[in-house]
């Protein structure tokens, strides 16, 4: 079963993103910060991370360049949902290696279309 | 009575004072508790309902929406803070679901109603609803808050403003800043008109003259970061022109935003040993932003700047103008004639290659 994780410090975000991918059929594990996202990455056989950006202690790109310099996640594929939509953080999300970029307020269909997305590159 | 008897009695009613509040305290955190808990029972089995309302198939939003709209009014109350708050966290669907849900059980009649309510917090909240559900009628009840006696209230009014992207909101956002004290933050302001987008363009072009400097500074910052080009000739004239440094440290950036060559015969002089160091420092900046390789002398010139701070932005200033001026930077470094100047550059060369943009060592 395809593993996916979801990193926000927002439980009602992780809540409904967990619901909605859980119901298309993924199974799902939580983090409620960077720190515990990085320990999951590290820890469960994951197939996709959606990350929030702005997270206490480390944020989502922190987490995603961390993923991209370990060996076992260095090509995990990552989805970041994040507030913010200004270009520099789009910028900011791709250069470190993020595949994707979902804006909040997020529509729980096209995150999951993303997420199908993603999943099909990465397994080419 | 004797002062030792005094004394003990003021101990004794002092203490007898903190029990009583301490239990008054205790008491009330218990009652919180309970509520919560009683809140909690009620909205946990319904929950699963909302999350299909929100995200659900069409058939399971569908089916939600009947459930959550026929709920009993104590469990409604108690799941109501929750519809709320994850309705301004989704779009698509499921967010107009919950609108309908919202309508049909009366709590947008109500917020409607509760702008106008004695309790500061019942209008704060009520205006919140309406900005997070979009309701295109209370443009103009908000507006009017943004005059209320409350701080919190103009707070949430100005923020729901924003939300509806309502352009005739644009002018009394811009209003409310040239109050004394403003009766909206600045940043809370500028943020409502960048949702509003370019219909709030007009009205900040017109703001830029204000007598005002936070109305004037917020207006340059929202038509630099709209990127409205139309703004060039105001924001130019409020550089060269306007008597507060602040409005043209502010105007210079807004050009440097904007990216247009038009904007350089301001900013060069701008940078000049005579103007204020803010709108130096600001100008330097945009002149990078701006790309145009005729601001290139200017800027290596201000490599060896006395004012740290602007000799500071004119390496990532060089940095900026491409390939011309990496390989002035590089020729600053080698000069060595000025030391500073040289220091400067070699910072913004191990910049480049931190970015990646020459290879590491390169310089």
């Amino acid at each position: 079963m395809t593993t996916v994780l979801v990193a926000d410090d927002d439980a009602d975000i992780r809540e409904l993103v967990a619901f909605k991918l859980g119901q298309a059929g993924y199974q799902v594990v939580t983090a409620a910060d960077g720190v515990a996202a990085l320990e999951t990455a590290r820890t469960t056989a994951l197939d996709l991370a959606v990350l929030d950006l702005m997270m206490p202690g480390l944020s989502g790109l922190d987490v995603c360049a961390q993923l991209r310099l370990e060996e076992r996640t260095a090509s995990l594929p990552v989805i970041m949902l994040t507030a913010k939509a200004q270009e520099q953080d789009v910028a900011a999300g791709f250069a470190t290696g993020a595949d994707d970029y979902v804006v909040k307020p997020f529509s729980p269909r096209e995150l999951v279309s993303r997420v199908q997305a993603v999943l099909a590159r990465a397994q080419r | 009575m004797t002062t030792p008897t005094a004394v003990a009695a003021a101990v004794t009613a002092l203490s007898a004072l903190v029990v009583l509040l301490s239990l008054g305290i205790a008491a009330r955190r218990s009652w919180r508790r309970r509520v919560d808990l009683r809140r909690r029972a009620l909205s946990e089995p319904v929950r699963p309902h909302l999350l299909e309302l929100l995200a659900g198939e069409p058939d399971e939003q569908a089916a939600a929406a009947t459930r959550l709209s026929a709920l009993d009014r104590r469990t409604w109350g108690a799941v109501e803070p929750s519809v709320v708050a994850l309705l301004g966290k989704v779009r698509g669907e499921g967010r107009r679901e919950v609108v309908r849900v919202l309508a049909h059980r009366g709590v947008l009649a109500r917020a409607r109603r509760d702008l106008r309510a004695p309790s500061a917090s019942r209008r704060a909240r009520a205006a919140e609803l309406l900005g997070v559900v979009e309701e295109q009628a209370a443009v103009r009840p908000l507006v009017r808050l943004l005059r209320d006696r409350d701080a919190e209230v103009r707070l949430a009014a100005a923020r729901a403003l924003g939300r509806l992207g309502a352009p005739q909101a644009a002018g009394p956002l811009l209003a409310a800043l040239e109050a004394v004290p403003a009766r909206v933050p600045g940043p809370v302001v500028a943020q409502a008109l960048l949702r509003i987008g370019s219909a709030a363009a007009g009205a900040a072009s017109r703001a830029l003259a204000s007598p005002s400097t936070p109305a004037a500074t917020t207006a340059a910052e929202v038509l630099g970061r709209l990127g409205e080009a139309s703004a060039l000739e105001g924001l130019r004239e409020r550089l060269e022109h306007d008597e507060r440094p602040a409005v043209r440290a502010r105007a210079a950036t807004a050009l440097g935003r904007l990216g247009l060559p038009a904007a350089l015969p301001a900013l060069l002089p701008a940078v000049g040993p005579h103007e204020d160091p803010a709108v130096r420092v600001a100008a330097t900046r945009a002149l990078g932003e701006l790309g145009a390789t005729g601001a290139a002398p200017v800027l290596c010139a201000l490599l060896d700047d006395d004012d740290d701070r602007v000799a500071a932005e004119a390496g990532p200033a060089l940095l900026r103008l491409g390939a011309h001026g990496l390989d002035l930077l590089r020729r600053a470094d080698e000069d060595g004639a000025l030391p500073g100047a040289s220091a400067r550059a070699r910072e913004a060369l191990a910049l480049a290659a931190l970015r990646g943009l020459v290879p590491a060592g390169a310089p």
